[in-house]
């Protein structure tokens, strides 16, 4: 009598271990056959199931995630904090002499608000000053997020724009400043800008924003990039182009 | 650069070389957790928990040991405490969601098989998906699942062959359904 054979046995001979005498057993048997096929078929599906990529939205969390780490720790030993101490001391005596002078609770709320505001600017701006070119890129970012925005914040980013040391920062800010350009004045700050930006991907991305403006103003300073020695041929065609536009 | 020599660094306090950890282990990671939970949206969550205790928890990797495998213990972990809290999980499974977009188009016939596998996953018990999923799809030795479980090779294999089986009787009963 034959000894039985087990599925173990066959999930073994799927698996790699030879097994010769097996092999000639199932061609011979239409049962054990069958009960091979079955396993083969299953472990083919389990073989072939394809792995999916990881979502985007996973990989921004995490180097979110890498960014704060990095600012925390470096925060840790840096003057910042004391900046946003000293801030945070400022709100709390401003609250105090508010309640002092007045009764009414809607003006102490204003002025809190107010106070928290100033905060917040103060600190983003401070971090645009300090820290790596991540973090300020972070900052301008966190800038653009903002519900409102005034004179000030917008100074901060074409500041930034024209002095800030990383192209990265440089572009970020520019992008950033790009939601504010229904305003004439930094439709005249961006036009000023031309003539400061070396960099070949800020140079194209501020010729087109400002000819998506119709920014007439923009000619002038696009003939003088033309006329430079310096300027990459990818920027004075994009700068012919844009002229051609608002001519 | 070695996974181990990375990690070196990182605990050193050279933090961007988590990106290159996240580029190496990510995908691995993410589908450990997709065929252990089945579940998409709670597997884009444990993959960034887990790169996230990776950098908090960076000092408790020792230098020379495996990056694969602490990685892969933290990873375990997690899953074990997502069934902990996880209630109920049994009553909204949808195979199709934890299938890649492009499967549909390679053929119908592979599609449903797949579909099928993974209503057959979701019937095991949690421990032996896992098993499933560490020894079949991620392709790791014996030895190496009885290191990061803690038992011997033969008890290993032994509990695979039977999963297995188990998984092979859920499907050819769900194909003639």
């Amino acid at each position: 009598m034959k000894e039985e054979i087990t599925d173990e046995q066959l999930i073994a001979l799927l698996e790699g271990e030879p097994n010769k005498e097996l092999e000639v057993r199932i061609q011979k048997d239409t049962d054990l056959k069958r009960r091979f096929e079955e396993l083969q078929e299953l472990m083919h599906t389990i073989d072939s199931s394809a792995e999916v990529e990881v979502p985007a939205h996973v990989r921004a969390g995490f180097q979110q995630a890498l960014i704060n780490e990095k600012i925390s720790g470096s925060n840790n030993s840096q003057r910042p904090w004391m900046q946003i101490a000293a801030a945070v001391a400022l709100v709390i005596i401003g609250f105090g002499m508010g309640k002092f002078s007045t009764n009414d609770s809607s003006q102490e709320l204003a002025l809190l608000k107010d106070e928290i505001q100033s905060l917040r600017q103060v600190t983003l701006t401070s971090r645009l000053q300090r820290h790596s070119a991540s973090e300020r890129i972070m900052a301008v970012n966190q800038i653009e997020e903002r519900s409102t925005i005034n004179t000030e914040l917008i100074s901060t980013l074409i500041s930034t724009l024209n002095s800030d040391e990383s192209p990265n920062v440089r572009y970020a800010a520019l992008q950033a400043l790009e939601k504010f350009i229904g305003d004439k004045d930094v439709r005249a700050e961006l036009v000023k800008s031309l003539d400061s930006q070396t960099d070949q991907l800020i140079q194209i991305s501020l010729i087109t924003i400002l000819v998506d403006a119709e920014e007439r103003s923009a000619i002038a300073p696009l003939k003088d990039i033309i006329e430079k020695e310096e300027t990459s041929p990818e920027v004075k065609q994009q700068a012919q182009v844009a002229i051609q536009v608002l001519t | 650069m070695t996974d181990e020599q990375l990690m070196s660094l990182v605990k050193a306090g050279q933090l961007d070389y988590l990106n290159e950890v996240f580029n190496r282990y990510s995908k691995r990671i993410y589908n450990y957790f997709l065929k252990s939970t089945l579940e998409r949206a709670d597997s884009d969550d444990l993959t960034q928990d887990l790169f996230i205790r990776v950098m908090k928890y960076r000092n408790s990797y020792k230098e020379g040991h495996s990056v694969q495998f602490w990685i892969f213990q933290i990873a375990r972990n997690m899953v074990k405490d997502h069934f902990r809290k996880l209630k109920v999980h049994q009553d909204k499974f949808n195979p199709v969601e934890v299938m890649p977009e492009v499967l549909e188009e390679n053929g119908e016939m592979e599609f449903e098989r797949e579909k099928k596998l993974h209503q057959a996953m979701r019937a095991l018990p949690d421990e032996k998906r896992e098993l499933l999923v560490l020894s079949k799809f991620q392709g790791m030795k014996y030895e190496q699942i009885a290191t990061i479980r803690d038992t011997s090779v033969s008890n290993i294999k032994v509990q695979v062959h039977r999963t297995i089986k188990e998984l092979r009787d859920i499907y050819f009963e769900l194909a003639q359904e």
